[in-house]
């Protein structure tokens, strides 16, 4: 979810297609919204509402700085991480 | 967003004390991802009730107490039937120039009633999630039935005081009732976040009645009291 963050503020929606592009199935409305609440209230994102084009406005999260550290944090985790399984199974 | 998953969202939501701001930002939540995906809210977001509480587990501990929501539902529902009881017999006694009486029986109403309140709210919550909303007028009619019951058996008079101090003590619970349900409040108002507006969430007739309702009958009891009190001698 912060990695698809790291690209720039978007919406929830957005958000949901982007996973499911990248292979992470389907995330419905039910499990995003409190995911992104709990991310919010870690102060790791913050959001904004937007008027839509026609529609009915957007709720935008952006990354805040305690977000993209946190991510560059796991990142460099999931690396070492993946890299021990690698070896594992290489070897 | 239909009517009844909404309903029932924000039913749970408001029995487990969430602010009505986060209730309105997830209504608006809802309503955005639903109208982008084409989805309905119960495919996108599931059980009305559940998601509720999801979101009311999700809040910090100080933000909400668990059991107010329900304690305030109670208190409420006793305020509300003793303010009745309360006024109509302060109406009859200043119509009759006589003391009113308040019988056992009508604080076996007051308990009786106020269980009924809430047993009614947490049946309302599955009702409009279940799309059985058509039980609730018959359940209202069965529960005004049990609550009049202790009244009507009971009419020893437990005490008795002038007809005017009851007709005031009814205005105090009335107050009361209204302040439990936070209808005067202003601040937790369920507010959509898009427009600054309070969403439709019941037919606006509805909203008067709770929000007036209360006044408007201690009005009605004045007046009656004015029109039924007997002549001064003339």
């Amino acid at each position: 979810m912060l990695g698809v963050l790291a690209d720039g503020p978007t919406y929830g929606y957005a958000i949901a297609q982007r996973l499911a592009d990248v292979g992470l199935g389907a995330v419905k409305g039910g499990t995003l919204y409190p995911l992104l609440a709990r991310l919010e209230a870690d102060r790791l994102v913050e959001s904004s509402w937007h008027a839509g084009e026609g529609g009915p406005g957007r709720k935008y999260f952006t990354l805040t700085r305690a977000g993209k550290a946190h991510l560059h944090e796991r990142a460099e985790l999931w690396g070492a991480f993946t890299g021990t399984v690698r070896k594992l199974m290489e070897s | 967003m239909s009517d009844e998953w909404r309903d029932a969202f924000v039913l749970r939501a408001r029995l487990r004390d969430v602010p009505g701001p986060r209730i309105g930002e997830a209504l608006a939540e809802v309503e955005t991802h639903c109208a982008e995906s084409g989805e309905t809210p119960a495919e996108a977001f599931g059980d009305p009730v559940r998601y509720a509480q999801a979101l009311a587990d999700q809040l910090p501990p100080p933000a909400r107490n668990p059991r107010l929501g329900w304690a305030r539902v109670a208190l409420a529902g006793a305020a509300g039937i003793g303010a009745v009881s309360l006024l109509l017999s302060g109406v009859a006694a200043v119509s009759h120039d006589a003391p009113a009486t308040i019988s056992t029986g009508t604080f076996g109403s007051v308990l009786i009633g106020a269980g009924f309140v809430v047993g009614f709210f947490a049946v309302a919550e599955r009702a409009s999630a279940w799309g059985l909303r058509w039980l609730l007028p018959p359940l209202i009619a069965v529960g005004l039935v049990l609550t009049a019951l202790p009244t009507i058996l009971l009419r020893d008079s437990s005490f008795t005081s002038a007809g005017w101090v009851a007709i005031a003590a009814a205005g105090i619970l009335f107050a009361v009732a209204w302040l439990a349900l936070g209808r005067t409040t202003g601040a937790d108002r369920i507010v959509d976040p898009r427009t600054g507006a309070e969403p439709a969430l019941a037919p606006k007739w509805v909203l008067a009645m709770a929000r007036y309702g209360p006044a408007a009958m201690l009005l009605l009891a004045v007046a009656l009291v004015i029109l039924l009190r007997p002549g001064d001698g003339a």
